[in-house]
């Protein structure tokens, strides 16, 4: 009977043949030695004709790590820590920046709470449909409410209008009983303020769906705010819901989102959500930043 | 040619003495990283990035000198293998506490008949985890704080995780020699 630490102390496995290849292919690549030339500056045709015969030696001995390591299942991140001590020794290759890179390109631009919100529907309805909608619906916020109209906003329909004529008619004129009235679809208070600033002189408005979505929540358990609730989703037929971090990566998705997202497997911090849905014949997609906070 | 001046031709970046260090351990190196590994690329992998990394920091070994080139060399390959696993994990495992009457078990030695290779096989079976730590104190011989570390684990976790190993080969291992024989 032996211990199996001396049995194992003594084991000795014989490499294969291509491991010493690869290393020396490796060591040709990080530290020349002095028969094969210098240190890349100032060669010589001769030299460099050589330098690039060992570059491309090089580049497929990376090439035959790399595969291996994503045989491997992802022993990616190990080769590419890899090239990168490789680069500096060598002028020539250009320093490894796939790992940079990739994050660069999957980052997603800063959602913009503005833009979520436009006049999306329109359809014929007299004025007093119009205005008993306005007046039974839900408060948006005083906030928005109160402010002034622009100096900019026009007046007259003949005045140049960033807003399609359909929005101008209320103010410029009394509205005709027979004019397409527009519904506004206003979700969050951050909405263009023009928009809502159109009809100030009414307290409420008309929203045919009405979404809140919270910019924080915490899942730590005590019951209290542990989901990210989407307020309003029940009224909606289609709910899709991604969410990803900072990096872009998705860390949630769900076709049809049932207000059950806790953030399960996510650190603290700041995530940003894509919510698409639909119902009264519109379909919208609302875009915004979530913190999670767990203290 | 002796290990002396195999060295000197390495520190000279001489391929034939590299050549020469490579052959004279990678067998051995090769059954290190084996035992942290599931396949035998996995550890043919490691074991060329180790010896990547002792010809490029040769010169650092030379200017240390407290320890052989063998055991110089073979704790790169640790390392490196630790730095494999951890960019793998695989998977978690909870902490659960440990009890009085199993700390016995910890400090016995296993023992066997069996060959390596069969050894290698049962430890296989081992969770990752398990079987990393196993290696790292009972053939390795670190101390549960250096393994602690290097895993970024609490101590009490590594303990855990090698009494459930050496549990769970002590079992196997009565098991097959009773089978074999």
């Amino acid at each position: 009977m032996n211990n199996i630490k001396d049995i194992l102390e003594s084991h000795e496995v014989q490499p294969s043949a291509e491991c010493w290849q690869k290393i020396s292919q490796h060591l040709d690549q990080v530290m020349p030695t002095s028969t094969e030339g210098g240190s890349g500056h100032g060669l010589s045709a001769q030299e460099a004709g050589k330098h690039v015969a060992r570059l491309a030696g090089a580049a497929k001995a990376k090439l035959i790590v790399a595969i291996a390591g994503l045989v491997l299942g992802g022993g990616a991140i190990t080769m590419v820590s890899l090239s990168k001590r490789q680069s500096p020794s060598d002028p020539v290759v250009p320093a490894s920046s796939t790992v940079s890179d990739s994050l660069h390109n999957n980052c997603q631009p800063l959602p913009n709470l503005s833009e979520t919100s436009d006049v999306t529907d329109s359809y014929p309805k007299n004025q007093t449909e119009y205005i008993k909608e306005l007046n039974t619906t839900e408060l948006v916020t005083k906030e928005v409410l109160s402010q002034p109209v622009p100096e900019v906003f026009p007046t007259t329909p003949e005045a140049p209008s960033p807003l399609p004529p359909a929005l101008q008619a209320p103010v410029a004129a009394p509205i005709p009983s027979t004019l397409p009235t527009p519904v506004l679809h206003i979700t969050t208070p951050q909405e263009d303020p023009v928009a809502v600033e159109h009809l100030d002189d009414i307290e409420n408005l008309s929203t045919p769906m009405k979404i809140e979505i919270p910019n924080v929540f915490t899942p730590n358990g005590d019951g209290i705010n542990d989901l990210f609730v989407i307020l309003g989703i029940e009224q909606c037929h289609k709910r899709q819901l991604t969410v990803r971090d900072r990096s872009g990566k998705v860390v949630f998705h769900s076709d049809q989102y049932d207000n059950n997202w806790g953030g399960d497997n996510c650190h603290d911090g700041v995530y940003y959500y894509q919510f698409t849905f639909s119902g009264n014949q519109i379909e919208e997609t609302l875009k915004g930043s979530v913190t999670i906070i767990r203290k | 040619m002796n290990i002396e001046s195999i060295l000197q031709g390495c520190l000279k970046n001489d391929r034939k003495a590299q050549y020469a260090l490579y052959q004279t351990f990678a067998p051995k190196m090769l059954g290190v990283c084996s035992r942290y590994c599931h396949t035998e690329e996995e550890a043919e992998d490691i074991m060329m990035e180790g010896f990547m990394k002792v010809f490029q920091k040769l010169d650092q070994y030379q200017k240390k000198n407290d320890s052989s080139l063998y055991s110089w060399i073979r704790s790169i390959m640790v390392n490196q293998s630790i730095d494999h696993f951890r960019s793998h994990k695989r998977q978690y495992e909870a902490e659960v506490a440990i009890e009085a009457e199993e700390v016995a078990i910890l400090s016995e030695d296993i023992t066997t008949r069996l060959d390596a290779e069969h050894i290698l096989r049962i430890m296989e079976g081992l969770p990752e985890k398990q079987r990393i730590i196993f290696n790292l104190r009972e053939i390795e011989g670190y101390e549960f704080e250096e393994i602690a570390e290097k895993l970024q684990e609490p101590i009490n976790t590594v303990r855990v995780h090698l009494f459930r190993a050496r549990q769970w080969l002590q079992k196997r291992i009565r098991k097959e020699e009773n089978h074999n024989g």
